[in-house]
């Protein structure tokens, strides 16, 4: 029997190397996708980008991409949107910077056969189809370990995106949630840190230095240059909710010994290869729901094999501030490589 | 008379109006750029640009005034803002009717928030790079507690006034509106005293006090006018995203100076016009989709723009110096 | 920009004639008496706030700042403006953290300073030779700078990007956890700034041309290179600006100096100097530094919803300025 499974695997070895197309390797239509990001400057924002380029060059089935990457407000992502329906391409993968603001020009692309999926945060318009993560439950994670780490009562600063975008709401409600079963927490501050790296650490230190009392920090994802803040501070830890940054997963695991606890909610900006992912998916003519709600996984230093989980997650090749790089389970082929690689079909 | 000869003042013609013959021939070659790059160019994209370059048209008008004037103004994108979000908070359930008339009052609005600024300029004797940098942040602070995230909305009709095309899909409604909005502003303001009264303050303030000229007023109704045409933008920006945003402003600002600059406005003032740096809006707009469409990172275009200010204002000075060397 | 009436004569820089020198200390002491009052507010808000670890902080924070106004201060006394600061101090901190790990930390650091230097050269050869406008010119080149580090960011992506621990410890270490480290970097620029300010030909000559540049021109002065020096040195400065930044936050940003126009302008004119030039100094741009450092505190402690910070932030400095202006007219 073990023979005959090792003559198989030659045999399906031979066939494709032959180039014999096998049962299940994809047909090979050359596909035309746009991309529209708004926010840049942000390594989670360049590694969206580029897991939407790796993915593509993994799949085979695009021949191009076309990208309009730049740091814009509503009204130039509908300049950008409709220029990549000019363009002629057969589906756009959007990070909205509004909700409701680009539903015209989606109807437009809708209009005209352009799959059009918006990746990361929601869009109103009934016409594209939305693969995020879910941000309430991001939210919910890491609320739900900080409170339970506080033993139900203490003063935290709430550390958020930019007010008013999608992504920030979502996670609001998802907090919010988790806030409700824990009368005794309370709000010291609230901040917006913009997914900024700098103003996240102004604020931290600013904070610190106000001698504002506080037990715990929950972020929306910017950890290592708050800690960083702290650390530079002198400033005792506090249990901490970050996101999966490489640097924080660093921090989770050196900075344990000085008291840093915290968790790592993954936030992975590989939902833009999902997008993609779904996109190739809807122009093979296969079925996919309207609403794809990604599921992400956390991790936490609270335990030994906590701490040897994140081991396996940080390398040392990685700016800090980066996310860990990879695709989500189930939603792209690309390696990790190929995501630092950055280079799309044709590049 | 000296005897001119066609040719000389053919030259001199073109020499006194260059910005006037300049910026739609960079306008021109630009748009011929873009049909060779993109030549499937049809009504759509002719509406795109259009809808893209409406704020940015308004914000670089506002600049173009007050920089006449002399002085400078860095917070129209603020105003924007706040006539943005002011729009898209009171419209949200209006009928058209109200709308309009919704509108008009925030374009009043945006007379008066002219006037303080430029009031705050005249009165403190605080130069206005300083005076309009931190009204610009109590603005955007304005707009922010009018309306504290993105949304809002406005009537479809209203909207349509800048997304729609009511003649031919080639006009875009957008583009009748900045006529409409120049030609009532402005070509009142040019064919009247004021406009004297605001180049002088701009070319020669001691002079213009010497001839008796009330440089407080011409200056803050300079800044009014600006105002308006602050308040329209922020109104066309309702209009094309039918939202309001209160953090939209920021870019304008500085990209409406950089199309004064390339308008042919000297910052120096006392010359140029508007209609030159509005021209150079849709010019800067056509760049960033240009480069989409060459497959180059679009964020060449801030590269682009950038360069063009200095290259713009160093050739000016050059020409200058040549033209003092005997 | 010039203004009617602004007759202020020639201030000769200090050291000469007995008013001068005590006009000056009266207008530091009058800064000094501000900050105090800032101080007091700290306190007043939340007591118990203001001890050496905030002092601390505070300086911490103030020393960029500091930096960035000592640049602002030399060209805005030749009646200039440098609005590039803000994309030079980003660029420079970019450049550094993403050369580090290629050229080796001494190499980085030279390549972010040769930013400033250069952005200062295009600045001074447009604004010195070619008599441009300082206010568009420094726009346009901030602009260029700006689009060109985004484009760079955006080919580098792969690169780890890696700030130099010795960076890292100036912008952040303190010693015996009080001292910090960027003083020792604030202090001798400062120290050096206000000794060319007032004791070098060099620095009378900055006064000199923002005072009446054609009588220098015609005295036979080299304004341009005296311009050409200064904008070089303000482009310099606010390299070295971004670098102590990213010492701060260990991470190269984008966005890292953005918050720092207006406060590096408000510093320089609130600290005394004039934007017509001629008048002024470097001491009361520290004291302005440190003013806006204990604001920017003081409005973080305030329990007010965001934008009412913004307006707060807007108005009190549009308010020093104006004050300032008054009392100096």
């Amino acid at each position: 029997m073990k023979h005959l499974r090792g003559i198989a695997a030659l045999a399906l070895g031979a066939a494709v190397a032959a180039g014999v197309p096998v049962a299940g390797a994809k047909a090979a239509p050359q596909f035309v996708i746009g991309v529209s990001n708004t926010h840049i400057g942000n390594s989670w924002r360049e590694e969206f980008v580029c897991s939407i380029k790796a993915e593509a060059l993994a799949s085979g089935l695009v021949s191009k991409i076309v990208l309009a990457n730049r740091e814009a407000g509503p009204s130039e992502q509908i300049a950008d949107l409709r220029t990549l329906i000019s363009a002629g391409v057969n589906a756009i993968i959007i990070n909205p910077s509004d909700g409701k603001a680009l539903d015209p020009v989606i109807k437009q692309a809708a209009a005209k056969g352009i799959i059009v999926i918006a990746a990361d945060q929601p869009v109103e318009a009934p016409e594209a189809y939305v693969v995020t993560g879910d941000q309430q439950a991001y939210a919910h994670t890491g609320a739900e370990w900080l409170f339970k780490q506080l033993k139900g009562k203490g003063n935290i600063v709430e550390m958020r995106g930019i007010d008013g975008t999608p992504g920030d709401a979502e996670r609001k409600k998802g907090f919010d949630a988790a806030w409700k079963g824990y009368p005794d927490v309370k709000i010291a501050t609230t901040t917006f840190m913009d997914w900024s790296n700098e103003k996240a650490a102004q604020q931290m230190a600013a904070l610190i230095a106000s001698g504002k009392q506080f037990d715990g920090v929950w972020t929306s994802g910017i950890d290592y240059t708050v800690i960083e803040a702290m650390k530079s501070a002198h400033r005792a830890y506090v249990p901490f909710v970050g996101a999966d940054n490489n640097g924080f997963i660093k921090q989770l695991i050196d900075y344990k010994k000085d008291g840093l606890l915290g968790v790592a909610v993954s936030n992975s900006p590989a939902i833009g290869a999902a997008g993609l992912v779904v996109a190739l998916d809807l122009l093979q003519k296969k079925d996919r729901p309207h609403h794809v709600v990604v599921a992400y996984p956390s991790w936490d230093n609270t335990t030994d094999a906590g701490v040897e989980a994140l081991k396996t997650l940080y390398d040392p090749n990685v700016a800090p501030t980066d996310p860990i790089y990879g695709a989500i389970p189930g939603y792209g082929h690309f390696t990790a490589a190929q995501e630092k690689d950055c280079k799309g079909p044709g590049e | 008379m000296t005897a001119t000869t066609r040719a000389d003042r053919l030259r001199l013609l073109i020499v006194r109006n260059a910005a006037l013959v300049g910026m739609p021939a960079l306008l021109a070659l630009f748009l011929g750029a873009t049909v060779a790059i993109h030549p499937e160019f049809n009504s759509f994209d002719a509406q795109s640009l259009a809808m893209a370059a409406l704020p940015l048209a308004f914000a670089a008008a506002a600049q173009s005034v007050v920089v006449i004037s002399g002085g400078i103004d860095l917070s129209i994108g603020s105003v924007m803002a706040v006539a943005n979000v002011l729009a898209s908070s009171t419209m949200e359930e209006a009928s058209f009717g109200r709308s309009l008339v919704l509108a008009v009052l925030i374009f009043a609005g945006g007379a008066v928030v002219g006037a303080v600024n430029g009031l705050l300029v005249v009165v403190s004797r605080v130069p206005d790079v300083i005076v309009t940098l931190t009204t610009g942040f109590i603005w955007g602070g304005v707009a922010l507690l009018i309306q504290e995230r993105p949304g809002g909305g406005a009537p479809d009709e209203f909207l349509d006034l800048g997304t729609g095309s009511l003649f031919t899909p080639w006009l875009s409604n957008s583009l009748i509106l900045l006529v409409v909005a120049v030609a009532v502003i402005w070509l009142p303001v040019r064919r009247s005293k004021l406009s004297l009264l605001i180049y002088a303050v701009g070319s020669d303030r001691v002079a213009a006090f010497r001839s008796g000229v009330n440089i407080g007023r011409s200056r803050v109704l300079a800044y009014v006018i600006g105002g308006l045409f602050s308040a329209v933008g922020g109104l066309g920006l309702t209009m094309t995203t039918g939202i309001g945003s209160p953090r939209a402003g920021v870019l304008y600002t500085l990209s409406g100076l950089a199309a004064v600059v390339i308008g042919g406005v000297s910052l120096v003032g006392g010359r140029g016009g508007v209609v030159g740096p509005v021209i150079a809006a849709f010019v800067l707009t056509l760049i960033p989709s240009d480069l989409i469409f060459l497959n180059i990172d679009p964020n060449f275009g801030q590269v682009i723009q950038g360069t063009l200010i200095v290259l713009v204002v160093m050739l000016g000075g050059l020409a200058t110096l040549l033209r003092r060397r005997p | 920009m010039s203004a009617p009436g602004d007759a202020a004569a020639a201030r000769p820089p200090a050291g000469l004639g007995a008013v001068l020198p005590w006009l000056q200390r009266n207008t530091i002491v009058v800064l000094v008496l501000l900050l105090l009052a800032f101080i007091g507010c700290v306190e007043a808000v939340k007591p118990g706030t203001v001890n050496t670890i905030w002092l601390s902080n505070t300086l911490l924070f103030a020393a960029p700042l500091g930096v960035l106004a000592a640049g602002q201060t030399l060209v805005m006394l030749t009646g200039g403006i440098d609005l590039s600061v803000v994309s030079v101090a980003t660029g420079s901190a970019f450049l550094m953290t993403t050369t580090t790990l290629r050229f080796g930390e001494g190499w980085a650091v030279g390549v972010g300073l040769a930013l400033g230097v250069i952005v200062g050269l295009i600045n001074g050869v447009g604004i010195a030779v070619l008599r441009v406008q300082p206010l568009v010119m420094t726009l346009g080149t901030g602009l260029m700078t700006q689009g060109i580090i985004i484009v760079y960011s955006q080919r580098i992506l792969s690169t780890r990007s890696l700030v130099p621990e010795f960076v890292h410890q100036l912008g952040s270490a303190r010693i015996a956890g009080l001292l910090p480290v960027d003083l020792l970097l604030w202090v001798p620029i400062a120290a050096a700034t206000i000794f060319v300010l007032a004791r070098t030909g060099f620095g009378r000559l900055l006064y000199a041309v923002g005072d009446n540049r054609v009588a220098c021109l015609l005295a036979g002065v080299r304004v341009w290179q005296v311009l050409l020096a200064g904008y070089m040195t303000c482009g310099l400065l606010a390299a070295i600006a971004g670098i102590v930044l990213v010492g701060n936050t260990n991470s190269a940003d984008l966005g890292l100096a953005d918050t720092y126009l207006l406060p590096s302008i408000a510093s320089v004119i609130i600290g005394g100097t004039s934007i017509f030039g001629g008048r002024g100094g470097y001491a009361g741009s520290i004291i302005g530094a440190l003013i806006l450092t204990v604001l920017n505190g003081l409005l973080t402690l305030l329990d007010s919803p965001e934008p009412i910070k913004q307006i707060l932030y807007g108005g009190i400095i549009f308010l020093l300025a104006a004050a300032y202006t008054r009392l100096t007219d």
